[in-house]
């Protein structure tokens, strides 16, 4: 399914390109995944002490996962009680099975969304429309 | 305090309105990163749409990305979700 905003970038480069006299440009390469963005949040309802009698395993298993170069950064959501991390995974079903097995995962008391990422595509306009001010 | 902000299209971006404000789009964008506002950025691959790590307040955050051209004209819309030091992992240190 194409998607609009890559088709627009490279419709914008080359209305600019054209515009500028240099030849049509080739349509870029796609963007590659190169980290996921997980949100985990704690499950409306769940027992909060049974979170916190998990939270030690959770945490060692969680700095573990670090330690292994899975999880490039961490942060605790400050508007409701999660977590966000950025993994070095670029699979998500991966992720999701990574994250799953942890222990407040497996206990069901912590479910992830996650969000491939990549390099922000739009910046190649920049290398695209000629800047000579 | 750190600020995640999704971003996602209200609407798919008409051929004219690509043309007209992305490039103003992306040098303010850039710009934001430049002044220190937006730490980190990433283009999301599930829906098209900017994620971005931002310094601050959600206030401030809210703020800046207000005058990006996309946010004026109400084609991109921003979730904003406050985020901080991983603090469970205090109890590695408190022996818990």
């Amino acid at each position: 399914m194409l998607k609009p905003l890559f088709v627009g970038v490279a419709a914008a480069a080359a209305l600019a390109a054209a515009a500028s006299g240099a030849d049509a440009q080739a349509a870029p390469p796609a963007t590659p995944t190169t980290r996921i963005l997980a949100i985990g949040t704690i499950a409306p309802g769940a027992d909060v002490r049974r979170v916190q009698s998990l939270l030690p395993s959770e945490m060692r298993a969680t700095a573990e996962l670090y330690l292994q170069g899975e999880i490039d950064q961490w942060y605790s959501l400050e508007d409701r009680n999660g977590v966000a991390f950025i993994l070095n995974v670029t699979d998500p079903a991966a992720a999701k099975a990574m994250l799953d097995s942890l222990p407040l995962g497996q206990a069901h008391l912590l479910t992830f969304k996650l969000i491939p990422l990549g390099p922000l595509k739009p910046m190649r306009q920049l290398l695209t429309v000629r800047s000579g001010q | 305090m750190k600020v995640f902000a999704i971003g996602r299209f209200t609407q798919p971006l008409s051929a004219e309105e690509k043309a007209r404000i992305l490039p103003r789009e992306v040098p303010d964008t850039l710009k934001l990163y430049l002044d220190g506002k937006i730490e980190q950025f990433w283009f999301r691959l599930d829906q098209p749409g900017p994620i971005f790590l931002m310094n601050g307040s959600v206030d401030e955050a809210r703020a800046a990305l207000d005058k990006l051209p996309l946010v004026q004209a109400g084609l991109l819309a921003f979730e904003l979700t406050p985020v901080g030091p991983l603090s469970p992992l205090g109890v590695l240190i408190r022996g818990e």
